[in-house]
């Protein structure tokens, strides 16, 4: 992330949180629906260990489905990529999963899977798999035919065909599919949260919710936007060390060096 | 000269059709018979749409021919050619990787020789088409004349038998596509390999062939044959060598019929 950008992020929340602070001191709305800013960021300072403690633990399943995401996502694109008559028949049963809605049968998974994190994990993992998959096969596909060709005219084929070419060149799209997938992670972690359990950020906020806790429930929200963020900036960088010849992160070329002709 | 001494290759009765999309039968080239003898400069002159690149993939078995075959080095082409170099039409340079090791990927492809080795020789042929110290860039660092350059390295770095070309200099400036033509020339006579050179411009064909083939019609058919007797090196230049200038204009002789009928329009070449 630029300089500039992150400056920008900066700005935005001092203002945001200006207005809010201003408001509830003008307005003086009740206090359970909505507190100053000040007493939440007071309640989060005295309870910080405790919203760490939760924090982690909805980290802990919004990033094991995620990673769980992110290698069935790109296995499976692989086997619809690289076996045609088997995408046939997975191709439907791919579909059937991405239209199931994830979050009306949350309920049912911790009937099946208990309340521990592993129901948490799955629906994170089900809710995230479809963008890392869709973007992942769409790279594969996309290899230029001239491309493919010079591949072949070197001999290259089969899995070192994936490894050279099919997946370098689908990296891009697979980061693509990560960015919007680890913040669909976490949603997810936190909907079987919701459902049942007895620990995590989402479990906070169903608790705050019975007691009309309305700082505990700010904070919370507070505590998964600032990890919404620190994933998805993560997924940047990372993304931005990996593949740092892509177009995206060439700005720092003036436009006069580039002198690809198309024709 | 009257046919090659000792061929190469041998294209006999090639044949291919393609269904479309509306499921009508075209065919793209039609009974080509050719003999290309070893280290012979070979261009394929046409219009669009003649079949020339489809010729081309044909030869290094990257496409089978409906009838007909290919026969190279004494056996008949199944699949693609062992020792063959491509250079398309656009660079296609793998974005990921640096110009050097976008070189290397040929060799390390095939697994000839240590990565020391494979460096040293990518290095050699980029300080020859005048690309020392670019080894570390990436592709689009590179402009499109030095891209082309790079590919044509990477053609050429594991010394292969048969180089095929497609239209390689065509999306480039007039200025940079007569360097291209003499680096092209100079590496060429350098190495030697069989080089098959599809173009649509005349000029190009007879400054840097041995022998034009004319491709016309649909199907596309040889029309004509031209070996171009002029020596070695040419140096793409046409301009001041009333010899090539003469064979340009038997090509074109032998050319502008045909596009008459088609009603196409060639370029103004040289």
């Amino acid at each position: 992330m630029p300089a500039s950008t992150a400056l920008r992020v900066v700005a935005f929340i001092v203002v945001f949180g200006l207005v809010w602070e201003v408001a509830t001191v003008l307005l003086r709305p009740p206090d359970y629906l909505l507190p100053p800013l000040h007493s939440v960021l007071a309640y989060c300072f005295a309870q910080w260990q405790v919203m760490l403690k939760h924090a982690g633990v909805t980290a802990h399943e919004t990033l094991l489905g995620f990673g769980a995401a992110i290698a069935g996502g790109i296995a499976v694109a692989f086997v619809l990529n690289r076996f045609p008559r088997v995408a046939t028949i997975l191709w439907p049963s791919v579909l059937f999963a991405q239209i199931t809605p994830k979050v009306a049968i949350a309920p049912l998974l911790l009937l099946w899977l208990g309340f521990g994190i592993e129901s948490k994990v799955l629906i994170a993992f089900l809710i995230s798999f479809f963008p890392i998959l869709i973007n992942a096969h769409a790279g594969f596909q996309s290899v230029d035919e001239e491309t493919a060709e010079l591949a072949r005219s070197m001999g290259v084929r089969g899995l070192r065909y994936f490894i050279r070419f099919q997946f370098p060149h689908a990296l891009p799209r697979i980061f693509s599919g990560a960015r919007i997938a680890i913040n669909f992670a976490l949603v997810g972690a936190v909907v079987g949260e919701f459902v049942g359990s007895d620990q995590g950020l989402g479990n906070l906020i169903i608790l705050a919710a019975r007691l009309l806790n309305s700082p505990l429930m700010f904070s919370t929200i507070i505590a998964l936007m600032g990890m919404g963020a620190l994933f998805y900036f993560s997924v940047g960088m990372f993304e931005r060390w990996m593949i740092p010849w892509h177009v995206s992160y060439r700005r720092t070329l003036q436009a006069g060096k580039i002198g690809l002709q198309d024709a | 000269m009257t046919g090659p001494a000792k061929p190469i290759l041998t294209i006999a009765g090639v044949q291919q059709r393609f269904a479309t999309r509306s499921g009508e039968i075209v065919a793209a080239l039609n009974n080509i018979n050719l003999e290309i003898a070893t280290g012979e400069f070979v261009a394929f002159v046409g219009i669009s749409g003649c079949g020339k690149t489809t010729l081309l993939k044909i030869v290094g078995g990257l496409t089978m021919p409906t009838q007909g075959d290919v026969i190279y080095k004494g056996e008949r082409v199944t699949g693609p050619i062992k020792d063959l170099g491509i250079v398309f039409q656009r660079p296609v340079l793998l974005e990921w990787r640096t110009v050097l090791t976008n070189v290397t990927l040929q060799t390390s492809m095939r697994d000839l020789g240590s990565a020391a080795e494979q460096r040293r020789l990518a290095e050699e042929l980029l300080d020859r088409v005048g690309l020392a110290g670019y080894g570390d860039r990436y592709p689009w660092e590179l402009s499109g004349g030095q891209q082309q350059r790079v590919s044509l390295c990477r053609a050429l770095v594991h010394k292969p038998g048969l180089l095929l070309m497609d239209e390689p200099f065509s999306a480039l400036d007039a200025l940079t596509r007569e360097q291209l033509q003499r680096d092209l020339e100079r590496m060429w006579l350098r190495q030697k390999p069989t080089v098959l050179f599809v173009t649509h411009d005349v000029g190009e064909a007879v400054c840097l062939a041995d022998r034009v083939v004319v491709l016309a019609g649909k199907p596309g058919t040889v029309v004509a044959n031209i070996r171009v007797g002029v020596g070695r090196a040419r140096g793409a230049d046409l301009l001041n060598n009333p010899q090539l200038q003469a064979y340009a204009k038997e090509v074109r002789s032998v050319l502008l019929p045909q596009e008459a009928k088609t009603g196409a329009v060639l370029t103004k070449t040289g």
